[in-house]
């Protein structure tokens, strides 16, 4: 897993300005509701830093875990590992039971169609890593158009300098580290 | 697609033309169909062309990519190599081409006809425009038409907007910057000779500390933060001085939440903790830089930190903090925006930052100075042409010289075939006196439409205004919007240029007299753009306008022609409009940035360096030592531009530059206007203050080389030359100088044409010379009025009455009924009247809802939840909104974006919208309620500090919002 590339974020950096959810949103032409990427801003107007309680945005597309609680959870096998490490949804073999959305630590499944579906939650979405991107050689779309660098994409090993620099593993606390990373 | 076709007039439309289909497909995507190819420039049909442009939105000035396919705009990449944004974006930028695809654009011209839209066709619109046009000018004279013009179209455009407003014959022509950064323009420029930002966005990354006053830059201008937060890396300090605490805040390392409205206290306490308890104002720079800085320091003498607390809110502690700071500082800057110049002081405001920088003796360096960050795209470019009502392009004024100057120019043009001269254009105003007169303002110019009510005061012009023209200016950004909307529907027709319908057709309620011209976006058009460091871009043109829409280019010269002096305006192409601008825009040096440099800038992106914007390249390259968009002043065609403005440690001919000294070369009471000498590195021997060069603004070049190095600039650059050679010079020439004037200046030395003076902290000419707190007209603290006053009654001022004083004394007690501060704001999803990103899926859906932002404390008095409905009552008007239960603000202020229209007094009016135009997101409006109060110099609307009280909305109360606009809410977790 450890050549697997992942978008992490920097959450020094993330000023919540949205630029991300609207590069991938109009990327993928997705459907307003879903949200393949979100920022998540806790202690909105407190004053303290980022490590102290004060106000931080983090933006969260999937992490492609080493370890993904979604792939064990699927009763229909829709949701797998691609040759590139990358965690990837087969739309056909979704059935909307949602267990990956429960597993999921992060929120990162989503149910687009879940207004409108009678019964089930309608087929599940959620970040590709722009695999269609890396394949041309391009960044994914968050990350190329991030107004202030507050994604960092690269393999493990590429970016594990900048990861402990801007203490982003802190935000992968309580055993979460070893869901997304493994043993890397 | 039906309902579009039942209210038009349908006359065979190319419907199969991308942008109607686009209008389909936009809700799914973006995504439009093959068609044929219509290029403009002649361009053969090709597979996906990535075209370079510029953000539309702030004037950070973003570059990216339009990603086209057929004459469709199909997506948008990331410009990774250009030196101010490397490619990022925010929700904004990133989804501009969802704003060009928008389904819900206006897509022909339309006119209101008892009371139903009826859509017309380009030639009919024009007609109909023109003959009104011509009809009220000949029954009315010319300023009885009110010409509202853009920061949201190209310099081109807007130069070509600003003298058409002269040939029709009226000062009456008026912009965003009015209402924007106005006050910034005055107090700088009345400080050190130039209005303009003196760094660049990149630039703040070498400031060692960092004072953002009156500022939100993580949503005003998301991608400068980045530059924000390198200073920080590289061991600087951020302090955010705010009502309230906001996104920007939550990335400083100090955080001062001050009273609105109290900005020169609390810079003036902490001159007080520099000057007084520190001593370490820079004594050496104030002495040789600076004039009178002894009557700023006797008037800081007033401002202890206990005082300053009490006014301001900010704790003693916290002042000296904040004071020490800067001093440690090796070089510090202060940056602000609208949260500083939105006040009846806001001009104060502005000199009291560029004060504190000059006292510190920061100014003028890396790192150091004053940054005025602008709004809109191309806000700068519009103010530098002057779209204002008080002066021709380049802040010439409006005196005799300054017509002469500019009949001069157009005239000698090549790029128009019209010859004209100072009698003909004065001709076509009312009177001289009329011509030199400044004129009505965009903040205000409602006063000159509306018949008597309880407000109004004279009206300084022969008659009222009564032909609205609202060209790309949104109107929920106005305040007194009751009596700007009561305005609209008393005047004999209201004409509207703009991708969308916006306010200028729905907000008045009249059964006809609107007529709506669907002007394209600046995606589907091209030129040049300035950004907010002065850099000049250049917009290449992805697609080709969409639906019925046209460039404003091209609505221009129709419109010109069709008032009768289409000779003037009869340009080949943009480029030919940007040629006459370096021809005559001398004085501020938008000489040298033709189109030819521009776009080279533009195709080798690579070579820029982001950290101080030079190319990086080798010696014998053409882009030599050249900065990235050539920022003004560029004195001519091989000059590099000016990065940092009044930075003398460099040669003038590399970008170096110094204080102008713009009222002479003494002050009224004898003291030296100029610099002390000095000997810079740069120089063998000594560099003395100098009076600007003679003539250097109205000297033109051969018209056929605009960019051409004239006598006065030649001389001024030259190491060669001093003034006084310059004026013997002119005189051989035959120019009307007597060179005896100029003879003290005869040490040849190199200089920016603008010569080397002082910066003024005692500003003879403005209403407080040296900046003193005063308290708003709608004040929390009345016990404050009697030692700070608000200003008494300026008559004749912009051509109406201001009586700040006089309100705040009838509203001396409204604190009794309206408890709390009411200050207003920005969003980063949103961008000034929200017409686009109101009308753009990416950015409504992310924010769908028209807030105000409470305090918990307060929000549980009135058992109110975010989401829930809320009045908000102000002595002007009341808006109805939506709460947001924040810990941003304290317990004494609520906070209101002013993005927001389609509600009016909670009342909605999308039924006033043509059919298929009504925005995809709604809201009360802000400035319904924004106190009635402006500032003194440039008439400024205040709109920072207002007095309201909240009132749970009852349930029959509450507006309808559309199922989409719901469902936005429901999803974003603000509603259940």
């Amino acid at each position: 897993m450890s050549g697997t590339p992942r978008v992490i974020p920097n959450v020094e950096a993330c000023i919540d300005c949205g630029g991300c959810e609207v590069a991938c949103m109009r990327t993928w032409e997705l459907p307003e509701s879903s949200d393949r990427i979100e920022i998540v801003t806790h202690n909105e107007g407190e004053d303290g830093g980022r490590f102290n309680d004060g106000e931080t945005s983090v933006p969260m597309p999937c992490f492609h875990c080493a370890e993904a609680p979604c792939i064990e959870v699927c009763p229909t096998d829709a949701v797998s590992r691609d040759d590139k490490g990358l965690v990837q949804l087969d739309e056909d073999k979704c059935i909307g039971c949602t267990y990956c959305a429960w597993a999921c630590p992060f929120g990162a499944p989503q149910f687009p169609e879940e207004e409108n579906s009678t019964g089930g939650a309608g087929t599940m979405d959620k970040c590709t890593l722009c695999v269609d991107r890396l394949d041309e050689g391009k960044e994914p779309a968050c990350v190329s158009e991030c107004a202030t660098d507050a994604l960092v994409f690269g393999t493990p090993e590429q970016i594990s300098s900048e990861f402990r620099e801007n203490r982003s593993e802190d935000i992968f606390s309580g055993g979460l580290d070893q869901v997304v990373f493994g043993d890397d | 697609m039906g309902q579009l076709r039942e209210s038009l007039d349908v006359e065979r439309r190319d419907f199969m033309k991308v942008g109607g289909v686009a209008a389909l497909t936009a809700g799914i995507g973006g995504r439009t169909l093959v068609q044929e190819t219509r290029s403009e420039e002649g361009d053969p049909p090709s597979e996906t062309d990535e075209v370079k442009t510029i953000c539309s939105h702030c004037a950070v000035g973003c570059g990216l990519k339009m990603v086209v396919e057929n004459d469709a705009l199909v997506g948008q990449e990331a410009w990774d190599d250009h030196p101010i944004n490397q490619g990022g974006l925010c929700s904004k930028g990133a989804s501009l081409s969802q704003t060009v695809n928008s389904e819900r654009r206006l897509k022909e011209p339309m006119k209101k006809e008892n009371g139903e839209w009826v859509r017309l066709d380009w030639d009919e619109a024009m007609a109909e425009v023109a003959d009104e046009l011509t009809r009220v000018r000949e029954e009315y004279g010319p300023d009885s038409t009110m010409w509202m013009g853009s920061a949201k179209i190209g310099n081109e455009e807007a130069y070509m907007f600003r003298k058409l407003a002269a040939f029709y014959g009226t000062n009456n022509v008026d912009h965003q910057a009015r209402i924007c950064h106005s006050t910034t323009v005055a107090g700088l420029a009345n400080t050190w000779g130039y209005g303009a930002m003196t760094q660049s966005v990149n630039d703040v990354a070498n400031a060692d500390a960092n004072l953002i006053i009156g500022h939100n830059p993580a949503e005003a201008h998301p991608v400068m933060m980045r530059y924000v937060q390198q200073a920080r890396k590289k061991g600087g300090t951020v302090i955010v001085a705010e009502p309230r605490f906001s996104k920007t805040a939550a990335h400083a390392d100090t955080f001062a939440r001050f009273r609105p409205g109290t900005d020169i206290a609390f810079i003036n306490g902490l001159l007080y903790h520099i000057v007084y308890n520190l001593e370490a104002h820079d004594e050496a720079f104030l002495e040789s830089r600076v004039y009178r800085w002894e009557e700023a320091k006797e008037t800081i003498a007033d401002y202890d930190l206990e005082t300053v607390e009490d006014i301001t809110w900010v704790p003693v502690e916290e002042l000296k903090e904040i004071a020490e700071t800067l001093v440690d500082a090796e070089v510090s800057t202060v940056q602000w925006s609208m949260g500083s110049t939105q006040h009846t002081v806001g001009t104060q405001n502005i000199r009291s930052y560029a004060i504190l920088n000059l006292a510190l003796g920061h100014t003028g360096q890396p790192g150091g100075g004053n940054n005025p960050v602008r709004g809109h795209d191309n806000v700068q470019g519009a103010t530098d042409v002057c779209i204002l009502s008080h002066n021709l392009p380049a802040y010439y004024g409006l005196g005799q010289g300054a017509w002469e100057h500019w009949s001069n120019v157009w005239d000698q043009t090549p790029s128009t075939s019209g010859s004209t001269s100072y009698e003909d254009m004065l001709e076509r105003f009312e009177s001289q006196e009329l011509m030199e007169k400044n004129g009505l303002t965009v903040s205000r110019w409602f006063e000159g439409a509306l018949d008597d009510d309880e407000r109004k005061g004279e009206l300084y012009q022969p008659e009222q205004v009564k032909a609205l023209v609202v060209w790309g200016h949104s109107l929920n950004s106005i305040s007194e919007m009751k009596r700007l909307k009561a305005a609209m529907e008393n005047v004999e027709v209201v004409i509207g240029v703009d991708p969308f319908p916006g306010l200028h057709g729905s907000l008045p309620e009249r059964e006809d007299g609107i007529i709506l011209l669907p002007a394209a976006t600046n995606h589907e058009s091209r030129g040049s753009v300035t950004a907010t460091n002065r850099s000049v871009q250049w917009r290449y043109q992805p697609v080709t306008p969409r639906h019925n829409s046209r460039r404003d280019f091209d609505i221009l010269k129709d419109l010109a022609d069709r008032l009768g002096f289409g000779e003037h305006f009869d340009y080949d192409d943009v480029e030919a409009v940007l040629r006459e601008m370096n021809l005559g825009m001398r004085s501020i040096g938008m000489i040298g940035q033709t189109p030819e440099r521009i776009k080279a800038h533009m195709e080798n992106s690579h070579m820029f360096s982001a950290e101080d914007l030079k190319a990086e390249v080798t010696d014998s390259h053409e882009l030599a030592g050249e900065y990235w968009g050539l920022p003004w002043p560029c004195w001519h065609e091989d000059h590099p531009g000016t990065p940092i403005l009044y930075r003398d440690d460099v040669h003038p001919e590399e970008g170096g530059h110094d204080f102008r000294p713009t009222w002479g070369t003494e002050g009224p009471d004898g003291e030296t206007l100029l610099r002390g000498s000095y000997e810079p590195e740069w120089w063998d021997g000594e560099i003395e203050g100098v009076p600007q060069y003679p003539l250097y603004t109205t000297v033109l070049p051969d018209p056929e080389t605009p960019a051409a190095k004239t006598l006065p600039i030649e001389y001024a650059l030259s190491e060669a030359h001093s003034v006084y050679d310059a004026a013997q010079a002119l005189a051989d020439e035959g120019y009307d100088i007597d060179p005896d004037e100029f003879a003290a200046f005869d040490n040849p030395q190199p200089d920016a044409p603008t010569g080397r003076g002082r910066a003024r902290a005692y500003a003879w000419n403005l209403p407080d010379e040296v900046p003193v707190h005063r308290e708003p007209v709608e004040t929390p603290r009345p016990d404050l009025i009697d030692d700070y006053p608000n200003y008494d009654l300026q008559e004749d001022f912009y051509r109406l009455d201001l009586d700040n004083r006089g309100h705040q004394e009838t509203f001396r007690d409204l604190v009794d009924e309206f408890p709390l501060i009411m200050t207003s704001g920005r969003q980063v999803e949103h961008q000034g009247g929200g017409y686009e990103t109101r009308n753009t899926v990416g950015t409504a859906n992310r924010s769908p809802m028209m807030y105000a932002e409470i305090n918990p404390r307060v929000a549980n008095e009135f058992a109110l939840e975010t989401g829930d409905w809320v009045w908000v009552h102000t002595e002007p008007g009341s808006m109805l909104v939506q709460a947001k239960v924040t810990e941003r603000v304290n317990d004494e202020e609520v906070f209101l974006p002013f993005h927001w229209a389609g509600i009016f007094e909670g009342e909605t009016y999308t039924d006033r919208y043509p059919d298929g135009t009504e925005p995809l997101v709604i809201g009360d409006s802000a400035n319904i309620g924004t106190s009635v109060g402006y500032d003194v110099v440039t008439n400024m609307q205040a709109t920072k500090a207002t007095l309201c009280g909240l009132e749970p909305a009852a349930e029959d109360e509450i507006p309808s919002l559309s199922e989409k606009q719901q469902a936005y809410q429901r999803q974003r977790g603000l509603t259940r």
